[in-house]
C-alpha cells in the first residue's frame, strides 16, 4: 500500500511537470498522411463536381483513397494514447469506403449516372458518381479532414 | 428557391403531416450559432436538403450524407466546450429525428 502511494505521488509529480503525457505526441507522419489524402481527394472531387466520375480512372483513384485511409488508420492504431485520433480516422475511413460503395451501386449508361436496379455490381468499373453527390460528399470529407488535421496540430500546442 | 421552407415545399405535399416548423427552427438556430462547427452543421443540413429538393441527390445519397453530418459531430465532439457539446448533441439528435427518421420516409420518390 505504501509503495502504491509512492508510485502515485511520483506519477502525479511527473504529470504535473509535463514528463508524462496522457495523449500521443504530435506526429509529422500522421499530419502528412492527412494533408496528402486531403489534397489528392480535393483534386478528384473538384473534377467530379463538374463532370460525372466514371470509368477505370475514377475507380482506380477511389481504390487508392480507400487504401490510403486504411493505411492511415492502421498507423494511428499502432500508437498508444491515441484514442481520439483513432476514432477520427475510423470515421474518415468509413466515409471514404462509402464513396467506393456509392460508385459500385451506380451505373453509367448513355450520358447519365443512376442507381443500379440490381444494387451493387460485381464489375464496379461500370459505376459512377453523380455531380450532386460529389458536391455534397466533398463538403463532408473536407470538414472531416479539417477536424483530424487540427486535432494533430493541437498536439504541438499541447506539448510546447 | 432560396430558403428551407421552399425546399420542404418542393419535397413534401402540403397535406403531409411533418414537423416543418421544428426543422426550420433547428436549422435556423444552428446556422445562427456563433460556434463555427454548429453553424457548419446547420449550413450542411440546409445545403443537402436543397440538393435533394433540386433532384441532385437521391433519397439514398441524402440519407448517407445526413448520417455523415451526425458522424462529423462525433469527430469534433471531444474538442468542444461542455456548453458547445450539449448544443452540438441537440442539433445532431434533431437531424437524426427530423431528417433521417422522419423527413426521408415522407419525401416523394
Amino acid at each position: 500500500m505504501k509503495y502504491i502511494k509512492i508510485y502515485i505521488s511520483i506519477f502525479m509529480m511527473l504529470a504535473i511537470s509535463g514528463c508524462v503525457h496522457l495523449v500521443s505526441y504530435y506526429d509529422s507522419v500522421s499530419y502528412k498522411n492527412l494533408t496528402d489524402m486531403k489534397g489528392e481527394m480535393k483534386v478528384f472531387f473538384q473534377s467530379c463536381q463538374k463532370e460525372v466520375a466514371k470509368g477505370e480512372y475514377a475507380l482506380s483513384a477511389i481504390d487508392g483513397f480507400v487504401l490510403s485511409s486504411a493505411k492511415a488508420y492502421e498507423y494511428e492504431k499502432g500508437k498508444g494514447l491515441n484514442d481520439d485520433t483513432i476514432s477520427q480516422l475510423k470515421t474518415l475511413e468509413k466515409t471514404i469506403v462509402e464513396v467506393k460503395s456509392r460508385y459500385s451501386s451506380n451505373v453509367y449508361s448513355g450520358s447519365t449516372c443512376e442507381a443500379r436496379a440490381e444494387g451493387v455490381a460485381p464489375d464496379a468499373s461500370t459505376g459512377c458518381l453523380t455531380i450532386g453527390y460529389c458536391i455534397a460528399k466533398w463538403k463532408i470529407l473536407e470538414t472531416a479532414f479539417d477536424i483530424a488535421i487540427t486535432t494533430e496540430q493541437s498536439k504541438i500546442e499541447e506539448f510546447k | 428557391m432560396s430558403g428551407i421552407s421552399e425546399f420542404l415545399d418542393t419535397l413534401l405535399d402540403e397535406t403531409v403531416d411533418f414537423a416543418r416548423d421544428e426543422l426550420k427552427v433547428l436549422v435556423k438556430e444552428a446556422k445562427n450559432d456563433n460556434r463555427v462547427f454548429i453553424k457548419h452543421m446547420g449550413d450542411l443540413t440546409e445545403e443537402f436538403i436543397k440538393l435533394r429538393a433540386l433532384g441532385q441527390l437521391t433519397n439514398d445519397e441524402f440519407e448517407e450524407l445526413m448520417e455523415d453530418v451526425v458522424d462529423l459531430n462525433k469527430m469534433q465532439f471531444h474538442k468542444l466546450s461542455v456548453q458547445a457539446k450539449a448544443r452540438a448533441e441537440r442539433v445532431a439528435n434533431g437531424i437524426r429525428d427530423l431528417v433521417i427518421n422522419s423527413l426521408l420516409s415522407l419525401i416523394k420518390a
